[in-house]
């Protein structure tokens, strides 16, 4: 239980700024957020109370929940970039990444196992879209402030979360299997660090924008 | 590989990619910063550039108002007057002038008076001896004379402007008025200076035929200058207008605080 309400902490504080400052979020998609971030408490809490109750497995739960969350963050870098190149380029990582989760649970790791594979091809792929992004904003001829840009706070939180999970998942089959970290702290250190670096960037992304704050 | 080596080797990893993302951003906003000091820099020299470039181009013009200026006064208004003086002879030689010659007369006294204002409207060493309002009055009476629309004119007692800027203001009112004659049919033009806070909004109204926005936006010389104009006095031009519905050009000025 106590697990639980340390994972759900953070998206639930950014849950509530995006409640607060639902109708001033600009640009409109940043709303989509209230949606996401609903789905993910429902989820971590669902998994967690699934695994405690039936002492079952939940990895089922999390194969359907990150293939969600992945999709929406590919939408996200989708809507912001403007160069049909790097539209492109989403769009196809978006496709490749779904029809590898298909062939991962359908041939490599099932629907009932942690689907390792599926989750670190989605990490580098959100990690080369942050790369792009940050690409885009390093050549922009535009004056603009990094700090008061919620994509920017976004993806600084998408790049420290995924890049920073990606060597615990890679490693998470082999880790378990070897009872390497049999208690799941290592685990649990990590993604909490994480998750507090990526609902922490995404509240920011919320209060961030300077228009509306000028303006209320 | 031992279970706690694995278990640092993992942190340790995990570490790096961190500090690897950190070292990026940290980069990138450094960068940045860098870049919009440039970019900023660069946007006000391009800004400086023009300003220089347009108080040129007024100037041009101005001197070329002044040369225009005496040209009329010193030598049309001259011929003018030698060719009145040469009626004034002849009505005085016959007995009974006829009524064509003295209206002959009349319509010269008119035109060398007329002359005489639009020379003065030129010269800006006249220009800067009166005040904006004083100009535009003389202006408006002068239209109002001809007879053919009326200007009305509401103003302020005093126009926070410098002698300068009064100018300016002067020439795009001017210009205003020229293009509601020239191109609205207008039987009416309002002009409204008033004073708000910190600026100056001055409105120029006609009941002319109006234009479509397409028309304004390949429009000449004139409007671009009125808008550079505007902008070289730190503030806005708008113009508003249907067809049909006549036009209106909305002027709002920046009002310095020592001139308050």
């Amino acid at each position: 239980m106590k697990t639980i309400i340390i994972v759900c902490i953070p998206p639930l504080i950014c849950l509530l700024t995006v409640i607060i400052f639902y109708k001033k979020l600009q640009p409109k998609w940043l709303r989509l957020f209230l949606y996401l971030l609903v789905f993910i408490l429902a989820a971590e809490i669902g998994s967690g109370l699934y695994s405690q109750y039936t002492k079952k497995s939940n990895h089922f739960i999390i194969n359907i929940y990150l293939p969600v969350s992945f999709s929406f963050y590919f939408f996200i870098f989708f809507k912001t970039f403007e160069t049909k190149k790097f539209k492109i380029i989403t769009y196809t990582a978006f496709i490749l990444y779904l029809l590898f989760c298909v062939y991962d649970i359908m041939f490599i790791e099932g629907f009932y196992y942690f689907n390792t594979y599926s989750y670190c091809l989605g990490c580098i792929l959100i990690v080369m879209c942050c790369l792009l992004y940050f690409m885009r904003l390093f050549t922009s001829d535009m004056l603009m402030n990094y700090f008061t840009t919620p994509m920017f706070w976004i993806t600084t939180g998408l790049l420290f979360f995924f890049a920073g999970s990606l060597v615990e998942m890679s490693l998470l089959k082999y880790m378990i299997s070897n009872h390497l970290d049999p208690e799941g702290k290592i685990y649990q250190f990590i993604m909490v660090t994480l998750n507090i670096l990526l609902y922490g960037a995404f509240t920011i992304s919320f209060l961030c924008n300077h228009k509306w704050k000028k303006a209320s | 590989m031992e279970k706690s080596q694995l278990i640092i080797a993992v942190l340790f990893a995990t570490a790096v990619l961190l500090l690897l993302a950190f070292f990026l951003l940290f980069f990138l906003v450094r960068y940045r910063t860098r870049s919009n000091q440039y970019i900023s820099e660069r946007e006000n020299l391009q800004k400086e550039f023009e300003q220089i470039l347009m108080q040129s181009q007024i100037e041009v013009q101005e001197n070329t108002f002044a040369a225009l200026s005496m040209e009329l006064h010193d030598n049309i208004g001259q011929l003018l007057v030698s060719a009145k003086a040469l009626i004034g002879v002849t009505q005085y030689n016959m007995p009974s002038p006829p009524e064509t010659l003295n209206v002959a007369g009349e319509t010269l006294g008119k035109a060398i008076s007329e002359l005489r204002s639009l020379s003065k409207l030129l010269d800006k060493e006249w220009l800067q001896q009166f005040d904006f309002i004083a100009n535009l009055q003389a202006e408006v009476k002068r239209i109002n004379a001809m007879q053919t629309l009326q200007v009305s004119f509401s103003h302020p007692e005093k126009l926070l402007l410098q002698p300068e800027e009064q100018i300016i203001l002067f020439r795009i009112v001017q210009e205003a008025i020229q293009n509601s004659i020239k191109h609205s049919q207008a039987q009416q033009i309002d002009i409204n200076v008033s004073h708000s806070v910190a600026s100056l909004i001055v409105s120029i109204i006609d009941n002319g035929k109006g234009f479509e926005k397409d028309v304004m936006m390949s429009a000449g010389l004139g409007l671009k200058n009125m808008k550079h104009r505007t902008q070289l006095m730190g503030g806005t031009i708008e113009w508003k207008s249907s067809p049909g519905n006549g036009s209106a050009v909305m002027l709002k000025l920046p009002v310095k605080k020592s001139e308050q």
